[in-house]
């Protein structure tokens, strides 16, 4: 616990940029390296969100537009998480999580990882400006910057809180598609983004409960390192009973019908009983668990805020089954 | 000690083609995209 508390905030040059590998970089990057460096699994979910806040959106996209703006989208999120890589190239290094990744593993350069996410930023930002909006461009842009330089380089290695406040750049994906189908914001997609970031903390407090021991030697502050597991079993168990009414207001906002409403009670009801379930496991069972039905629990949710929305899709599934 | 060079050499190569492959893919899917965006945008959507 101290040791993440004095390592926090400073930037460990000791610690290895990673085994580079003479080998490895001779043979250079392969194209599977720079799609890892994309983070693949963290973007589907991105792109999911983002989708269901063009679906969710009372003004119809044209679908080209659409698929133009997910991959601004996708892109984006993918850029940031490369440029995410490099700067977090020595504590990758020495987390058993992410020793692998192409950079500590010695099959990307720094500088390429580098060059990799910011040329695909400015491409992701300008596209969506040119092709769609400059308010949804503008939003892409604040989340990219968010992740980066609020998140990535000024808190994560400072505070416990790292993951609370960082959490709102992942929170972004909705808005944005709202914004990318209607130009204009509204309090819906602000509770979808509120949805998120809500979500977040316990999401990621459930991988650091079983992570802990690879974020303290990284010298991460992650809240099980600095207050504890049973410090951090609480705030999850805030976190998911005020996520309950959040959860909510797509659907007495009038966003959605009653099936998503349902489906909220439900999963809702669920996520808390993980945290409880989390509360009472003295090992890692549970935690890894809840890890990963959090994101079962917001991919139903989304996917039910997209059956609720999209025009005629329940009629159609409805004709199908009959 | 050849042999594995070679090898070396081989891999690459082959790793490069498919850089310069995926590049040439990324860049053609944009003239597809900015196409295909002024074609939405002139007709009024």
């Amino acid at each position: 616990m101290a040791d993440g508390l004095q390592m926090a905030g400073v930037r460990n040059e000791t610690l290895s940029s990673g085994a580079m590998s003479p080998h490895a970089m001779s043979l250079g990057a392969s194209v599977g390296d720079f799609v890892q460096l994309l983070k693949p699994r963290v973007m589907s979910l991105v792109v999911f969100t983002g989708l269901i806040g063009i679906v969710a959106a009372p003004v119809p996209m044209h679908p080209v537009l659409a698929a133009v703006a997910i991959l601004c989208i996708a892109v984006a999120a993918g850029a940031a998480g490369a440029i995410n890589m490099w700067y977090d190239r020595d504590i990758d290094a020495v987390m058993t999580r992410t020793c692998a990744r192409p950079i500590p593993a010695g099959r990307v350069e720094p500088s390429e990882a580098l060059t990799f996410g910011v040329v695909l930023s400015l491409f992701a930002v300008a596209l969506m400006g040119l092709a769609i909006n400059w308010l949804a461009a503008g939003l892409l842009a604040a989340a990219t910057l968010f992740y980066v330089f609020v998140y990535t380089i000024w808190l994560k290695r400072r505070t416990p809180q790292n993951i609370v406040i960082g959490g709102a750049a992942g929170a972004f994906p909705p808005m944005i598609g709202w914004a990318a189908a209607t130009g204009s914001l509204g309090i819906e997609p602000i509770m979808l983004f509120l949805l998120i970031f809500m979500w977040t903390p316990p999401h990621f407090w459930a991988l650091a409960l079983y992570r802990a021991n690879d974020y303290a030697r990284a010298g991460v502050p992650m809240l099980p390192v600095v207050a504890g597991a049973r410090a951090t079993k609480l705030q999850m168990l805030v976190y998911t009973v005020a996520l309950l009414p959040i959860a909510f207001a797509p659907w007495y906002l009038g966003m959605t019908g009653p099936l998503y409403g349902v489906a909220a009670l439900v999963l809702g009801l669920m996520f808390v009983a993980a945290a409880v379930a989390v509360w009472f496991d003295a090992g890692e069972r549970s935690a890894r668990r809840m890890f990963g039905f959090s994101i079962l629990y917001l991919f139903l949710l989304f996917a039910m805020i997209g059956l609720d929305r999209a025009p005629g899709l329940i009629a159609l599934l409805r004709d199908a089954a009959a | 000690m050849n042999a594995p060079r070679s090898g070396n050499v081989a891999e690459r190569k082959r790793r490069l083609r498919m850089r310069n492959l995926a590049l040439a893919a990324a860049l053609l899917a944009f003239v597809v995209i900015v196409y295909l965006v002024s074609i939405v945008r002139m007709g009024g959507e």
